[in-house]
Formats: structure tokens, sequence, C-alpha cells
């Protein structure tokens, strides 16, 4: 039932034509997978009218929404890094250690772990946090991070609706799965 | 005083430890230098192979709660030396009508020790006249790093790479006069550039019709630059015709004239209960490579959560067991198998599952080789009709190995 009231209000909010086209790309059952915490990114793309399928539990499902987040380390960023690190260290964690890096989240779509068609983006922070910190020792996502990650939501959404990849495997799997 | 200087130590050995930078490739190790006489980057015009899992591997920490990707660091680092090192290159296509006048075969090896990775890299040197010019070694050992940012696994990369082009370099002294670009991919035997000692995987096929047509999981057939079919004591190549991932599904041409071939049951009328027997080639290397047939029946008319045109079957299945006919006690196909419950991820669970294995309904094997229109044959058996011994699905099951 929420699935096609969502589904109606996208139909009401858009032009006719737009309707259609988005309507047909709405994606069949797919397992959600993801490094990102569920609860910070899962009834978002839920709610995302091509996205209503998405479930944790679809695990027999060929298809598969992988949600991917990793921290690439710039040589400038290492060297700050290390710099601030030995700093740290030599004053006991008095001073803070600068963290400067790249997150990078990556949305694929994967029918049995085959890659159909992936969006990836990517953003420097600089960070200040204690040596002791679980923030410093895991490289747990900060707040403007996870912030920035909420943000990239709608492109991924766009991105997905116009992808060519994504429509013809819509299309092979209403061949072989539509009555 | 002793204390403090133990717990600043310690911290800078773990954020040194924990971070490794990018390596530069101006320096080069003692003794190793490019000879005077060749020109950088060189005009030669280069292809390079390197097996396509090399370039995709990618996989998940379930400790970590990360993606680890030497993949992506592999092909940053290929590019980075190659592009150094020459004006152009490209990697290997096997269709391709692209030229090249000299071919490196690229056979690397991860190795892991705690904290360190080391690739080891063999190498193979052909001409555009396909003989091989010289072959080598090279291999380097650095520390991981942060797994994350992948810069141990693309430093590993780097340097073998750069030491084995290094030493093609000095050693052939290569340039677009001597090897000049003139052989298109297409025309260079991927036999010649597949690591032949060990398939990457083996699975099951079958054929469904006399013009040498098999068909087989798509896992089986996925990214394979040369697929064996071995049938007997005779051995075969086969070429992938056409996939579907969401089916996970493969058809393989082949110049064979099979034994035999198996025909669809008219309709796809499976019965819940109705016993059946799986055929495959499970175990390579372990098991004699003779088929192997498992009894069961169908246990479910679909399979697990969120899946779609599968049924559940309880005859045991093996590694390798992948892409078998599923048959009927009268000899139709009623499936091609695909998977198993993992019992790995059950037992943590607390659970042992036994049998639970997961093959494509022939209602949609039927649909894909329409698709494609692939011809075979479609069977009724009749009411009641007695056992067959199965002496016509065999011989039109085979071995599928897939080489990169």
């Amino acid at each position: 039932m929420k699935q096609q009231i969502l589904a109606l209000l996208w139909v009401g909010i858009t032009s006719t034509s737009l309707a259609t086209e988005q309507i047909s790309n709405v994606l069949p059952h797919m397992r959600f997978a993801s490094t990102v915490k569920a609860e910070l990114i899962f009834d978002k793309i839920k709610a995302m009218p091509a996205f209503v399928n998405v479930s944790k539990d679809n695990h027999g499902a060929s298809l598969t929404l992988r949600v991917s987040h990793g921290y690439r380390t710039s040589a400038g960023g290492a060297a700050a890094g290390a710099t601030t690190g030995l700093l740290a260290a030599t004053t006991l964690g008095i001073i803070p250690i600068v963290k400067s890096h790249d997150l990078v989240v990556t949305y694929e779509i994967l029918a049995n772990d085959t890659v159909i068609d992936t969006i990836e983006f990517r953003k420097g922070f600089t960070d200040a946090v204690n040596l002791f910190s679980e923030a410093a020792q895991a490289g747990k996502m900060s707040k403007d991070e996870e912030a920035w990650l909420i943000g990239t939501l709608p492109e991924f959404e766009l991105a997905m609706s116009k992808s060519e990849k994504v429509k013809t495997l819509v299309d092979e799997y209403s061949y072989y799965f539509s009555t | 005083m002793k204390q403090f200087i133990y717990v600043v130590m310690l911290s800078v050995f773990f954020l040194t430890a924990c971070t490794t930078s990018r390596m530069s490739m101006d320096t080069l190790p003692a003794k190793v230098k490019l000879d005077k006489q060749v020109s950088i980057p060189n005009d030669t015009t280069i292809a390079i192979y390197l097996p396509a899992t090399n370039l995709s591997n990618r996989f998940y920490l379930e400790n970590s709660g990360i993606f680890i990707d030497p993949g992506l660091a592999t092909k940053e680092a290929v590019d980075k030396v190659m592009k150094t090192y020459f004006t152009a290159y490209s990697l290997f296509e096997p269709s391709s009508d692209k030229t090249y006048g000299m071919l490196l075969d690229l056979n690397p090896e991860w190795d892991f020790s705690y904290g360190s990775v080391e690739m080891k890299l063999s190498y193979t040197v052909y001409g555009a006249n396909r003989a091989e010019l010289m072959k080598g070694e090279k291999s380097f050992k650095t520390e991981t790093g942060s797994l994350q940012d992948g810069n141990g696994f693309y430093n590993a990369v780097l340097r073998s790479l750069q030491l084995a082009v290094i030493d093609i370099l000095n050693k052939l002294k290569p340039n677009n006069g001597k090897y000049p670009n003139m052989l298109a991919m297409k025309d260079m035997a991927i036999e010649q550039l597949v690591n032949k000692d060990k398939p990457l995987r083996t699975g099951t096929g079958f054929y469904v019709n006399s013009s040498g047509q098999l068909l087989t999981a798509a896992h089986v057939s996925k990214d394979c630059a040369l697929l064996e079919i071995k049938d007997g004591a005779e051995k075969y190549s086969g070429t992938l015709a056409a996939h579907s991932n969401i089916l996970d599904l493969a058809l393989i041409n082949t110049h064979h004239k099979p034994r035999s071939t198996l025909p669809v049951r008219k309709n796809s009328a499976v019965k819940l209960g109705e016993f059946v027997s799986m055929i495959g080639f499970p175990l390579q290397g372990v098991l004699a490579d003779s088929p192997n047939l498992t009894r069961g029946n169908v246990s479910s008319m679909s399979g697990m959560q969120g899946s779609a045109g599968q049924l559940q079957f309880s005859a045991p299945i093996q590694p390798g067991s992948s892409g078998g006919p599923i048959v009927s006690e009268t000899g139709e196909l009623l499936g091609v198998t695909l998977s198993t419950l993992s019992t790995a991820k059950m037992v943590e669970k607390g659970i042992l599952p036994q049998n639970v294995n997961f093959a494509l309904h022939p209602k949609h094997v039927e649909k894909f080789l329409n698709k494609y229109h692939v011809p075979f044959q479609v069977f009724s058996p009749k009411t009641n009709a007695p056992p067959t011994s199965y002496e016509d699905a065999l011989p039109a099951v085979v071995q599928i190995a897939c080489y990169q």
C-alpha cells in the first residue's frame, strides 16, 4: 500500500509523459547491501519511486543495489596526517591529528554480481581528531561527511533514472518475468 | 620517562604503519636504471594482456565493513607505468581490430602476509609476428598501509611492472621501426596468452541442439578469455554467444557435433515433489573427470526471498555443478543449476541447511532460447511413463573450464 501511495504521489507531481517514463523504470525486487549505516540512507532510497522494491531481506533477488563508501588518502593528506600524527603522539594526544582525505561513495546496480551501472561521488574532508578518539582509529564518518553523503542521494536517483543500462536491465527483466 | 618514550614510539609506529602514500616512479631501487640508448616515452605501440579478474578484483572485508579494491589500484598503476614509458598502449581485447607492434602478456599473482602485500608478476613479450621475444618475472613487496585507499596494492603493481618494463626496454630496445604496429589483436591466438596451468573456474554445460550450442550458468562463463569444453576424452573451445545476468544463464557456441541433446519439457510443467537428477562435473581436480549424477526431488517451486524464476531441488551439488541440468525421470530438462544456500552463512545463524539448491525454471530457459532464436527440442512425457536410464541425458552434458 505504501508503495502504491508513493507511486501515486510521484505521478501527481510530475508531467504525464515523465511519469510514464519513470513508472516504466520502477526497478524490480532488489537486495539492498551497504557499508554505510542503513538507518542513514535506506528509508530515503526506499522512498524513491524507482526503488520501492528494494529490501534488505531480498536475499534471493538477482538484482542488488550496493552502496559502499571508502576513504582515499591523497599524498598531501598523508603527509599532513603523518606530521600532525607525530605531533599528536609526542604530546600524548593534546594536539589533534589533522586528517585530510577524500570520502568516496559508490552506488552500484548489480545483476548477479555483475555491475550493470555505477555512479561515484567524491569529496575532500579535513578534520581535526583526537589521537585516541574512535574517529581517529576506525575511520568513522563525521557528521559533515554523513550530511554530504545524504546530499548525494538525489543525484544518484537522477543518474539512475537517466541510465540507459538500467533501462535495458528493466526491459530484460520485464521480458522474462512479466506475465 | 621510559613509559612516555614507549607510548610515543608505539604511537609513531601505529601512525606510520597505517599510512602508505603512493610511490613515485622517479626513485628506482639501487642498480636498476634505464639504458641511456632507450628514449622514453617509447614510440612502440604496445598492447597489454591482463586477466580480467585482476582489473575487476574487489572484495568485502566483513570484519571492517569496507570494500578492498585491488582491481582499481592495478588499473591505475598499470596506466601510470605504461603512460610514462610508452606513447601509446592499450589493453588487449581478443576480438578487436586494433593493432600493436609488441604485446606484453602479464600474469600477476598477489601474495599477502601480515601487514604487507607482494605482487609477483610473470610476463612474456610477443612481437607482431606472434613470436616470443622474452619472458621474465618481477616481484615487489610493500606495506599494505590503509587497505581502504589501496595504496599498498598500487605500489606493489607500480614497482613490479616498472621493473619489468625497464627490463624489456633495456633488453629489446624497441621502437616503432623495429616492432612495427601491424598485428590486429583479433589475429593473436588467445590460447597463447592465457594461463593454461590451472583454470580460473570450472562448471557444467549441456547441449540443447545438434548445432553444438550449449547452455551453462552465466557465472561459469563470466570474464573467460578462453572457454574449453571437455567431452569425455575430447577437448575443444567454445565462444560465448549470449548471456543474461538476470537469469544467470549463458549460451556457448561450439563447432562440435554433440553425441546427444537435452529436450525441454513441454509447457515447462514442473511438478512439486517430482524426482529429479542433477548431472554435473563437480570438484574438478578432486574427483575423476566423469559426470556425477545425484538424485533428489523438486522441493519448492520458488527460490529464496526476492528471487524470480527459480525452483528449489534437493539433489546434492558441489562447486563445479553450476550450469548442470536438472533432469526429470523421463529425461527432459527441468532446470539449470545455479546456486546453493550458503552453509557457512547459515551455520553462523545456528542453522545447518541440507541440500537446499536452486535452479532456473525451464520456462525461463525457453524464453532465453527463444530470445536468441536458438533451436531446441520440446518433449512431452506420457503419463506414468517408466523412468529412463539417463543414457540420452548423460552424453549431452559436458565440463567447461574457464581460463584467463
